[in-house]
């Protein structure tokens, strides 16, 4: 990666955050949370909770922005979810293997993941974990129930890091979150 | 051709090296060596031998940071001057500010060997061994060698599994290593 165009970056867009900044940020908190546990998975969980912790806020950050419609079909939720990445990460990623009640979100390397190496002992680690629990926090809020975990991994040496989402049922009359 | 590429950090101990006998292979026993290098001796006669350049070269990079930093005027040797841009002067108010320039230039010359050096302003070293052969090789091209390592060296400090100072193990800085050792 190229340093020589930092400073033009800077000036760039005030209302955005440097790239580097955050992925930095986060890979702080990774390795902070990597230090206070002692298993792989209990970061991998935390990681996934926090991610959902985001989830149930920014869905309503983002509809209000969209003004999206209610969605039709699970196709239909994917393209939004989609448009949240871009929207939010400035990350496109692709769907493929859509089906009724499955897709797939396809990155072409881990987000977040640009410096990252995972060091032997992290080798259970899912670097970028926050994000199917994000999915899975604001599908909740929208009266959706799915599961999403990562299947792939650009750092664990695939060719491209995918988030499985599959779609468990809808919610009916469910409790706000946070009081269940 | 470069034969040795070797980081050194802050407190002048060795953070990474990796020399041509070992190019094919990881560093890793390398590094994990070096800490005893200095005190029970290798096996490896060539490794000792870089060892033993690099550490010479230290105390010269000492010097030349100095020089830099205090901006009096170069008398050695021209040839081994990192070049008349290098430790430009500004004086702002009586105060004079000196920006060094990280490239230090050739350090020592051997008869087989070149020795060059880069120092970050954060006081990590780099030292880069050339192997003299019948073309030699060209300023920018070692430039361009340490802004390479520089910034396989940033990517590095970004990453935050990197334990800052502690010894390099890293298959992506081991990747740009070995496409400077193998010319580009």
């Amino acid at each position: 990666m190229s340093r020589q165009s930092t400073s033009s970056r800077i000036t760039a867009d005030s209302k955005k955050v440097n790239s580097e900044l955050f992925v930095l940020t986060y890979g702080t908190l990774v390795q902070q949370l990597v230090k206070d546990y002692e298993s792989v998975e209990d970061v991998n969980k935390q990681l996934e909770r926090i991610g959902y912790n985001i989830g149930l806020r920014v869905i309503e950050d983002f509809l209000a922005r969209t003004n999206y419609p209610r969605c039709t079909d699970l196709r239909d939720t994917a393209e939004k979810i989609q448009a949240a990445f871009k929207m939010y990460l400035n990350a496109t990623p692709s769907l493929s293997n859509v089906t009724a009640d499955e897709f797939s979100l396809v990155f072409e390397s881990t987000p977040f993941g640009e410096f990252t190496e995972l060091p032997d002992a992290c080798a259970n680690l899912k670097y970028c974990n926050v994000l199917p629990g994000v999915i899975r926090g604001a599908c909740e809020m929208v009266q959706m129930d799915v599961q999403a975990y990562v299947i792939a991994d650009t750092l664990k040496g695939d060719n491209a890091t995918e988030i499985r989402v599959r779609f468990i049922k809808k919610l009916h009359d469910a409790l706000p979150a946070g009081e269940d | 051709m470069a034969v040795c590429v070797c980081v050194i950090g802050k407190d002048n101990g060795p953070i990474y090296m990796r020399s041509r006998s070992r190019a094919d292979e990881l560093s890793q026993t390398v590094e994990h060596n070096l800490s005893q290098m200095a005190f029970r001796g290798v096996t490896a006669n060539t490794e000792l031998q870089y060892n033993f350049i690099v550490s010479s070269a230290l105390d010269i990079i000492e010097e030349r940071a100095l020089v830099g930093s205090s901006a009096s005027g170069y008398k050695g040797n021209p040839s081994l001057h990192p070049s008349a841009s290098g430790g430009a002067v500004g004086s702002i108010d009586g105060q004079q500010l000196a920006t060094r320039e990280l490239y230090l230039g050739a350090l020592t010359a051997r008869e087989e060997y070149k020795v060059y050096g880069y120092m970050t302003n954060t006081k990590i070293k780099f030292v880069i061994v050339i192997e003299e052969t019948s073309i030699p090789l060209r300023e920018n091209d070692i430039r361009t060698m340490f802004r390479k390592l520089h910034s396989a060296f940033c990517d590095l400090m970004s990453n935050p599994f990197y334990l800052p100072g502690s010894s390099i193990n890293s298959k992506r800085f081991d990747a740009v290593v070995t496409s400077i050792m193998s010319g580009q």
